[in-house]
């Protein structure tokens, strides 16, 4: 079993110097499936997920990655265990192009460099980044950066996407489009870890949701039966 | 005005000034990777400047074999710094890195003083004693060399930045390393390039200047701190910019040599430091960035 029992969390706790922010969250995230955390601006989200990837120090029971040990482990080796992030904010390299941003993703995985055929499936998906490949990706519009954030994760060819609010601060048209590539990826069989303050996308989108508050799990379930939640309608509508 | 004093004294502005770069954009690349300001950098000039000029003088090894031993030895020393300042995992802000170079600055000087016995080394120039005419001005040969080796090694450090796939990591780097560490590069790795980088860059210096001069256990850290000033005019973190920095610092204070007064030379290169920090701290070529904290 230990093969394949994806991401399994318990008990995590982080803190930002004195201050606790999230207090033993508890989730797991399934092999092939998608698991959505859900909450508020606030809620601990992007926090726990930091947790998770060692970005920030923090304490668990249990980080386990298809039974390896990820805590206490440093954030370059939690991504040599398969798993690339979508970091909040989009944080693409700036000076660099965007094939150069492309080939970063690679940068650990043998022949990565030369990839061509991953290169071509991030293409297939997001035609708007290989008309762009030589321009700067600071130059690029924020659906532009979060799709070239996307397609770099991608070229990890990682076990398991983690995508850290990947709809914030873009309209509408993009955020639908995001979602369209990530119903993609869905299908394509990736693992997919998603943090998410638009509800009513993600929960369609992931087959189980975990909605955080104030730094813990406060209800899960089935993405399907939570979408009517009276807590989902509350961040939904920002209450 | 005599033309031949004016470009006597702009050829020697440029050689010394090519040497100040070369310090300038070591400066450069380590503020990329680490965020820190590296003050071991005119160490790494007097060590190799040093060592070569030793090993040519009291152990007789020819001059070309004398100077890549030396760049070794240094890029060792550069290495050793890395893990000295990062290996044990106390150091996390760019604050602390850079005072922690200091204390390794002096720990570097103090074992040259020790190993040196306080004598001074001098190294011929690889292309001999003579010396060149250009428009009526006479220079040594090295001169040219230094200049030569300064532009080589900033064109060859943009193609190797822009063109191969460790350079472009280390851009990444200096953009985001955090996001960079999410793709399994660990900030140990960059950090080590960059000091390896930064150290062979001194070294280089260090065996261009020796025969300009005598290299002695203290000749690094007036070299320091004119290269930090140089890299501050350019703009840090920008090795064209550190280029274009370090020789019209050595212009200035060749001017200031040759038409002012030459015990004040060596001033010239703090007033353009406190200049530059006052009216355009970003430097000549450089922007303002936003800084997360």
């Amino acid at each position: 079993m230990s093969g394949s029992e994806g991401l399994v969390v318990e008990g995590l706790a982080v803190r930002y110097g004195r201050v606790e922010v999230v207090h033993g969250v508890d989730f797991r995230a399934l092999p092939g499936q998608v698991t959505c955390l859900v909450g508020n601006n606030g809620a601990g989200k992007t926090t726990t997920i930091r947790g998770v990837l060692g970005l920030q120090s923090s304490r668990a029971r249990r980080v386990t990655f298809d039974g390896h040990n990820l805590s206490g482990m440093p954030p370059h080796a939690v991504a040599r265990r398969g798993i690339a992030l979508v970091p909040e904010g989009r944080r693409v390299f700036a000076d660099l192009t965007v094939l150069e941003n492309l080939r970063m993703g690679a940068v650990r995985r043998s022949g990565g460099w030369r990839d061509t055929t991953t290169l071509g499936e991030v293409y297939e998906l997001f035609p708007e980044l290989s008309e762009r490949g030589e321009s700067r990706a600071g130059l690029l519009s924020g659906g532009q950066q979060q799709m070239l954030a996307m397609g770099r994760a991608m070229m990890a060819r990682p076990e398991m996407l983690v995508l850290d609010e990947p709809s914030m601060g873009l309209s509408p048209v993009l955020v639908n489009r995001i979602y369209e590539a990530l119903v993609a990826l869905r299908d394509q069989g990736f693992t997919i870890l998603l943090s998410e303050q638009n509800a009513n996308l993600a929960l369609e989108l992931a087959d189980h949701a975990y909605i955080l508050e104030t730094g813990r799990v406060v209800e899960d379930g089935v993405a399907a039966d939570l979408a009517d939640s009276a807590r989902v309608r509350a961040i939904y509508l920002g209450a | 005005m005599d033309t031949g004093l004016l470009i006597q004294v702009i050829l020697s502005g440029l050689s010394v000034g090519a040497i100040y770069a070369l310090v300038a954009v070591g400066f450069g690349v380590i503020f990329n990777a680490t965020g820190a300001i590296n003050f071991v950098q005119g160490e790494y000039v007097m060590v190799g400047g040093l060592s070569a000029a030793m090993l040519y003088e009291a152990w007789d090894v020819p001059v070309l074999v004398a100077i890549v031993a030396a760049v070794a030895l240094t890029v060792l020393l550069g290495v050793l710094t890395e893990f000295g300042l990062l290996g044990f995992g106390r150091l996390r802000t760019p604050a602390s890195i850079t005072i922690a170079t200091i204390a390794i600055a002096v720990i570097i000087k103090g074992a040259a003083m020790l190993i040196s016995d306080r004598d001074t080394y001098a190294l011929p120039s690889v292309l001999g004693a003579g010396s060149l005419q250009v428009w009526g001005a006479s220079t040594s040969r090295q001169t040219v060399l230094n200049l030569l080796l300064a532009v080589v090694a900033v064109v060859a450090l943009a193609l190797f930045f822009q063109r191969t796939k460790l350079g472009t990591t280390l851009r990444a780097a200096a953009g985001d390393s955090e996001t960079l560490q999410t793709f399994g590069v660990s900030y140990r790795t960059t950090a080590r390039w960059a000091f390896v980088i930064a150290a062979a860059l001194g070294a280089v210096a260090g065996a261009g200047l020796a025969p300009l001069t005598v290299m002695s256990f203290d000749s690094g850290t007036l070299l320091g701190l004119k290269g930090f000033a140089a890299a501050m005019l350019g703009g840090l973190g920008n090795p064209r910019g550190a280029l274009a920095g370090g020789l019209m610092l050595g212009i200035a204070e060749a001017v200031m040599s040759g038409y002012g007064a030459a015990a004040y030379a060596d001033v010239v290169a703090f007033v353009v430091l406190l200049a530059i920090l006052t009216l355009r701290p970003t430097g000549m070529f450089g922007t303002a960035q936003a800084v997360r904290t």
